[in-house]
């Protein structure tokens, strides 16, 4: 028999979903977490984010996709205590991960796009330079293709970003 | 059909009004409004899909000018998704600033909220559950309620929440719970058709004697939709066109309904560009065709629906 105040009930629902331990005993509660719908839920708000951040940051989210990272990215995403609904605030939290990935090309790719849209809404009023550790066309062209990344020894590159760059982008071997 | 303009509009002006179709505002779907406008008499606006910045809760200001211009040829509804009335702890203030935003800029009939929370402790959950019916749940709700109410001279609707995780078991029936409602602050119902047949499937709503029990005459808007089957469960992920079921049990309840004024296609901005707009615009028809001739016709008496609270004050 449960008898759970709502603030309890709430407290004890918000923990299952975000997989943490529940702070209470509670038979109703020990139902949930046993039950396929939690599982399922957790599942829904997974791919909530993930149409969140394909929609907006689709080269980073397409990157980590390829590399095998974009689960962890998610899971962060949905534990992420501090995260509200807009796709704005997600999109931006992904980059600030992704742009310090370990994986060189994840923090290339983050960086490029972040400043792109920096560019595009103009919060990027300076050129930056990103540093890529191959040459940028092959790995963009597959990601915005949805193809496979192309197997390129390394060749470093750096890519000059800003609102008075022609074309808002250009790619110079360094 | 065209309207009053801003300063001489009345929610009692729409309540006259016969039943219409209505669809959901897609702001970055311009193409897509476009072609389904010929087919609606309303347009049901989430104005918290509009903000812009996040830091202090504003919202695109294109996407206002061109609701308060669409407002002179059609009606536009407000229907949230954020403000989470059911949160214990408080619901979510931003909500309200995107509310007096869309009001202050555009002429809105009436505005609605989901019976559920998105919110725990000021965290958001990822999801949206429904409100347990216990009574302390919905003692807190009739006080939101009645905030809402004095804060906005407009009719206010609460639509039922689908139910994924087991039912807690609470002190009211699905229909008392809502019944309670109603009965004690005068808000009106949105009734989500689909997601009455996502709860029956997900966990053996029965829907007959759900629908005999609820004050009918509460209800005001209608939500078909269509959804996916995942793992044995129904979603009400609203991506879909609405199956001819959904459709048959909106046509069976509308004319139950005697303040029902509209009936809306509810489809989420993702679905837009993979539905495309010609089975919009054919989802639109059908429900028109399949549900609108069953609306009971308006009559003088209804005319104060969702404004009237129970001791008769407006």
């Amino acid at each position: 028999m449960t008898s759970l105040g709502l603030g309890q009930l709430q407290t004890g629902l918000l923990q299952l979903i975000k997989g943490r331990p529940t702070a209470v005993a509670d038979s109703y509660l020990s139902e949930v977490a046993r039950s396929e719908a939690l599982v399922l839920l957790r599942e829904i708000a997974a791919s909530w984010r993930a149409t969140s951040i394909q929609r907006t940051a689709p080269l980073t989210t397409a990157m980590l996709e390829r590399r095998g990272y974009l689960g962890a990215e998610l899971i962060a995403l949905i534990r992420a205590p501090d995260l509200g609904p807009f796709h704005r605030d997600v999109r931006n939290r992904l980059f600030a991960s992704a742009a310090n990935h370990h994986d060189p090309l994840v923090a290339a790719v983050a960086r490029f796009e972040r400043a792109l849209i920096g560019v595009a809404e103009g919060t990027l009023e300076c050129a930056i330079a990103i540093e890529w550790p191959v040459d940028p066309y092959p790995v963009l062209n597959a990601l915005m293709a949805g193809r496979e990344l192309p197997a390129t020894g390394p060749a470093s590159h750096q890519v000059l970003v800003g609102p008075t760059v022609a074309g808002m982008f250009r790619v110079m071997p360094s | 059909m065209s309207r009053a303009p801003l300063d001489t509009f009345t929610p009692t002006t729409f309540a006259r009004r016969p039943c219409l179709v209505g669809a959901t505002f897609h702001p970055a779907e311009s193409s897509a409004l476009d072609a389904i406008l010929p087919h609606i008499g309303a347009l049901e606006v989430t104005p918290d899909s509009l903000v812009v910045s996040t830091e202090d809760v504003t919202l695109d200001t294109r996407a206002l000018t061109t609701l308060r211009a669409l407002a002179f040829d059609i009606d536009i509804v407000a229907h949230g998704i954020g403000l989470s009335i059911a949160s214990h702890d408080d619901w979510w203030d931003g909500y309200l600033r995107c509310l007096d935003q869309l009001l202050d800029a555009v002429p809105v009939a009436w505005h609605s909220e989901h019976l559920g929370y998105t919110r725990v402790n000021g965290e958001f959950l990822g999801t949206m559950l429904p409100a347990p019916r216990t009574q302390e749940m919905l003692d807190l709700l009739v006080d939101r309620v009645r905030v809402l109410q004095a804060r906005y001279e407009l009719p206010f609707l609460l639509e039922n929440v689908v139910g994924l995780l087991p039912d807690y078991p609470g002190a009211y029936s699905d229909a008392s719970f809502l019944n309670s409602l109603v009965e004690a602050t005068g808000c009106g119902l949105l009734l989500d058709v689909y997601n009455l047949r996502c709860d029956k499937a997900n966990r053996g709503l029965e829907i007959g004697p759900f629908l005999d029990e609820l004050q009918l005459d509460a209800v005001v808007e209608l939500h078909v939709a269509g959804g996916v089957s995942y793992r044995g469960f129904t979603l009400d992920v609203h991506s879909r066109t609405p199956e001819a079921a959904t459709l048959e049990l909106a046509a069976e309840i509308a004319p139950r309904c005697p303040n029902l004024r509209l009936v809306t296609y509810e489809l989420l901005d993702e679905a837009v560009a993979t539905l495309g707009t010609t089975r919009i615009v054919q989802s639109l028809t059908a429900t028109r065709e399949v549900v609108i001739p069953k609306v009971a016709s308006v009559s003088e008496s209804n005319v104060t629906i969702g404004a009237t609270r129970p001791d008769g004050t407006h």
